[in-house]
């Protein structure tokens, strides 16, 4: 009880001291694009009533559905095959490393420039992004499935998708379960949500442009209440 | 149940890493009557367990062929008890069970019956990771059975337990074998449970493995019971040894 009320005061001061340093800093530049706390929290409140915020936050975490679903989908499958066939894991791993390491913002880019600002680039964007990341966990996890469990499968002729459902997905399970970021999982990533799955599925995909202005508008709440060009795109 | 026609003429392993391959069976013939309990002796890692799996047709790669008779229409059942319990840790007993069960199983309940008369209908909404290793044994039992198989397929299931544990579910293995008559083939390193269980004891050894001993032992449930008649009949099949 101690120990977890000193964390609540730990973060508590945290928190303080960020928005004491973002007030300094707001009121030392005196600019239209730093906004002190008390602003954003004003338009926060306004978004809110106006029920503003609540429909892009919707659009914003329909879009990360949708996204999310599409990489968990074919990476899992992907992962799946790479890792239970040896030849295709050879065959394919330098593949996967290829995509592993193409920069967030560079699909991001090749999205817009193949698809335009639309809903498609985003999606398409962030599932590409996620992909390699949920092929290597599952990857992992494919390998770790237990041959007796397998064997068992064979004799007692379950069919393929009883197998699936019984016998390999219960396995990577603990693969494809959220698993909540240690203490306060909604820091930092836009949220919840979105950061407890991210050992699955990678990282920080929250804002990935969803705050293009021009076309998806801004979704997320703390956006500037000086920023003349997002207002405008209303 | 059926009867089994086993002609291995040769079962090997590909070598690893550049060695010759091991062969471990050759010239294994073997027939079962229906409904035979017999049990296959020979020491740890003669090839005991690759025999059951060529059987079950896990494994098809060996020389030979195995053949069934006696199968109703439609598709070999198989009940297999593995040397671990293979329990699904994130399944209860009862669903472990439905989970194997065919249409005919699950329509009739038989899941309801024998688990009954297993003693482990209160284990029912269980998970196995909350029983001891003897009950997960007799769930294991329990799932071959459920499937009504027509060959039963025992792959040392009872050790690393102790011995009255062992013991209990020999006479429940038995019980609920004359209660639903199949094939089955034993597998074992034990020969006094094999001599404790089986009407036909086959000794395989050497390597690469083969029958040396094929025996029958006719004897009254009373004698079982009695030590010194097991011990009579290990006298006969040991020295083959």
């Amino acid at each position: 009880m101690a120990r977890s009320n000193r964390r609540t005061a730990t973060l508590a001061l945290s928190i303080a001291l960020f928005i004491v340093i973002w007030q300094i800093l707001a009121s030392a530049v005196d600019d239209r694009v730093l906004p002190g706390p008390a602003a954003v929290l004003r338009v926060l409140w306004l978004d809110t009533v106006s029920g503003e915020l609540a429909y892009h936050l919707g659009v914003t975490l329909a879009r990360v559905a949708v996204s999310f679903g599409l990489a968990m989908i074919v990476g899992s499958s992907i992962g799946l095959v790479m890792g239970r066939s040896a030849r295709v894991d050879r065959f394919f791993d330098s593949w996967l490393i290829l995509f592993l390491n193409i920069p967030a913002l560079v699909t991001i880019v090749l999205c817009y420039v193949w698809f335009g600002l639309s809903e498609v680039a985003a999606v398409t964007a962030v599932a590409i992004n996620k992909i390699p990341n949920v092929v290597v966990t599952i990857r992992e996890g494919a390998r770790a499935l237990d041959p007796a469990y397998a064997k068992l499968a064979r004799v007692y002729r379950l069919g393929r998708w009883q197998t699936l459902r019984h016998i390999v997905l219960p396995q990577l399970a603990p693969f494809l379960r959220p698993r909540p970021a240690p203490d306060w999982p909604w820091s930092g990533r836009s949220s919840w949500w979105l950061s407890s799955w991210d050992a699955a599925t990678g990282s920080d995909f929250n804002c990935i442009s969803f705050s293009s202005c021009s076309t998806c508008r801004v979704s997320w709440p703390i956006r500037s209440p000086s920023w003349p060009s997002c207002r405008s795109s209303n | 149940m059926i009867a089994l026609d086993i002609r291995i003429a040769r079962k090997s392993y590909p070598g690893s890493d550049g060695a010759p391959p091991r062969t471990v069976l050759r010239d294994l013939n073997l027939s079962v009557e229906e409904g035979a309990f017999v049990c296959v002796l020979g020491p740890s890692g003669c090839g005991k367990t690759t025999l059951l799996n060529l059987i079950a047709g896990l494994d098809r790669d060996f020389d030979g062929q195995i053949d069934s008779a006696g199968l109703h229409a439609g598709a070999l059942r198989i009940g297999y008890v593995f040397q671990e319990p293979v329990l699904l840790s994130w399944r209860t007993v009862g669903e472990n069970l439905r989970l194997v069960m065919g249409p005919v199983q699950i329509a009739a309940e038989t899941d309801l019956s024998l688990l009954g008369a297993m003693s482990l209908l209160d284990y029912r909404d269980a998970y196995p990771k909350s029983l001891s290793l003897g009950m997960s044994r007799r769930v294991a039992l329990a799932r071959a059975f459920v499937v009504e198989p027509d060959l039963l397929l025992m792959d040392e299931p009872f050790v690393s337990i102790d011995e009255s544990t062992a013991e209990g579910l020999r006479q429940l293995l038995l019980q609920t074998w004359r209660a639903k008559p199949t094939t089955v083939l034993f597998v074992t390193h034990d020969s006094r449970e094999a001599a404790e269980l089986a009407q036909r004891i086959i000794v395989l050894a050497g390597s690469p493995a083969h029958i040396v001993l094929d025996r029958r032992i006719e004897l009254s449930d009373a004698q079982r019971a009695d030590p010194r008649e097991i011990d009579a009949v290990r006298r006969q099949i040991l020295p083959a040894n």
